[in-house]
């Protein structure tokens, strides 16, 4: 555990060693986040009462609270293995008298730890600079439901992120599915609109696929009263694709290290 | 002129080459492009059962914001999409090897070949977009001014990548400037009169995408007037002259430290 903490804490200082290059992201996503309140924003403004069941507080809780999950879940390093895997710098990782995976965990607190913490301090700033009316969930089964939501679709995401990286075992195209993802999540995680108002079978398989789990569904359960059987679907749904990417993941980390051939060093 | 014409063709002809050798990405990239372009429209409906108007604009006027948006981003990263690698080239020092040819020293990292890849995605949003403005009513003035405009914001966009080329000589850490350009961009897909306050602003007077897409869209309404068209062409020259300023600053500063 100890040496887990040491590898987040270097990943942690890492970023503070490229402060510039972080900051900039970080801006990229707060930009991504006014693109959501301006749109939503102008829409309520035109229309009275809610929208598809949204007040405008709740649209934008829904978007403001998404935004630091979309944050934490998505804050990995697992993007960086493809690189190391082409260049043959994997080598090093697997001579370390440490298991590969205890190494990459480490990382993954160490960077999801430095995003939260200024994803919430942009909340902070934006909220002070915007004020949005934005609600405050205080019941404690909810409360306790979005942060199992919350830590499934990080598990989930990781592992998705590392399959994609572990493709490089056998191509050095890394980036194309990489691209290909993030083009659907942009529209699928519903940082843009709420799923639930996709038409009825656009809906269902978009709610099949995991994208929505980055965020709709933590920011939908943190709104509150989401019905027992949607929560059921959900939860079952995202488990589903925990337990099939973790075999997958397996199997392309077994099979993809006896293909290595450390090439590149 | 002919001989830089010459160089760009051949530069662009690299350019193809090096986007199929990798076969699988290049296919990749573009259904990538064009999943995004078709779910953006699908997303638009979805709004548009919610609202039937916004800020002012119908569900077509929308559209043809949005697709307005596609064409200048588009042919932008089509041309100028050298100024991603840029970096790369301060950073080793074969930014060299293009100050040392007869060449003008934008040339290269501005227009060092099209990116055939958007290219190919050009045709489909082109189609699409004569597809919806032809049930609408548009004068030929209409269209003429139209086209002027686009040219208006591609020179503006140049002006762009020239600031970010200047950014990437000076400080060479920046990987992100050009990416938060396109984010800002990216807030052109709507219509500028959604956002407000210091937003609005930066939008009209830091990265103007009012001039370079609401104001175009809206010529295709009728929508304009003298003084909007002359605020446009002059936004685009002040741009230009400016970065072409920041280029020669940034020059005088490189140090060639990789070389």
């Amino acid at each position: 555990m100890n040496k887990i903490l040491i590898i987040a804490q270097n990943t942690a200082q890492e970023t503070a060693a490229y402060r510039l290059n972080f900051v900039l992201w970080r801006a990229r996503s707060v930009i991504r986040y006014l693109l959501s309140y301006f749109l939503w924003t102008a829409i309520l403004s035109g229309v009275a009462g809610a929208v598809g069941g949204y007040s405008r507080a709740q649209m934008l809780t829904y978007l403001t609270f998404g935004y630091i999950v979309m944050t934490f879940v998505l804050a990995t390093r697992t993007q960086d293995l493809g690189g190391e895997i082409n260049e043959g710098k994997l080598s090093n990782a697997l001579l370390r008298p440490q298991s590969f995976f205890q190494y990459l965990i480490g990382r993954e607190i160490g960077d999801k730890v430095v995003n939260l913490v200024f994803s919430v301090a942009e909340v902070g700033l934006l909220l002070f600079i915007l004020h949005p009316p934005v609600l405050f969930q205080s019941n404690p089964e909810v409360l306790l439901l979005t942060l199992l939501a919350v830590i499934g679709s990080t598990i989930m995401y990781f592992l998705l992120s590392l399959l994609m990286s572990l493709i490089a075992f056998w191509t050095n195209d890394i980036w194309a599915v990489r691209f290909l993802f993030f083009m659907c999540l942009e529209f699928m995680s519903g940082s843009l609109i709420p799923i639930d108002l996709f038409p009825g079978i656009w809906r269902s398989i978009v709610l099949s696929t995991p994208f929505p789990y980055v965020m709709f569904f933590p920011a939908k359960i943190y709104l509150g009263g989401m019905s027992v059987s949607d929560l059921r679907q959900g939860f079952m749904v995202l488990s589903i694709w925990i337990i099939g990417l973790s075999l997958l993941a397996y199997v392309a980390w077994r099979r993809g290290l006896k293909s290595y051939g450390a090439d590149g060093r | 002129m002919k001989r830089y014409s010459k160089i760009w063709i051949m530069l662009s002809l690299i350019s193809l080459q090096n986007s199929f050798a990798g076969r699988f990405g290049a296919i990749v990239f573009v259904i990538g492009k064009l999943i995004r372009f078709g779910m953006f429209f699908l997303l638009l409906a979805v709004l548009f059962n919610s609202t039937k108007a916004l800020a002012g604009f119908t569900r077509e006027q929308i559209f043809v914001v949005f697709l307005t948006y596609t064409l200048v981003d588009s042919i932008s990263q089509l041309l100028f999409r050298e100024v991603y690698r840029f970096r790369g080239r301060v950073v080793t020092g074969d930014f060299d090897l293009d100050l040392i040819k007869p060449l003008n020293s934008l040339f290269r990292p501005l227009l060092g070949g099209i990116d055939v890849l958007d290219a190919i995605t050009l045709l489909p949003y082109l189609i699409v977009f004569v597809q919806i403005t032809r049930g609408m009513q548009i004068q030929p003035l209409s269209v003429a001014l139209f086209i002027l405009l686009l040219l208006n914001a591609l020179f503006i966009s140049a002006g762009f990548h020239i600031i970010v080329l200047s950014l990437g000589v000076v400080t060479s850490e920046i990987d992100h400037a050009i990416l938060i350009y396109r984010d800002i961009f990216q807030m052109g897909r709507f219509p500028t009169s959604i956002y407000t306050g210091l937003v609005r602003n930066v939008l009209t007077f830091v990265v103007p995408l009012t001039i370079m897409i609401t104001v175009p869209a809206k010529v295709l309404f009728g929508l304009y007037s003298l003084q909007t068209l002359l605020a446009a062409f002059a936004t685009s020259l002040i741009f230009l002259l400016v970065s072409l300023r920041l280029w020669q600053y940034a020059l005088q500063k490189y140090t060639s430290a990789s070389s």
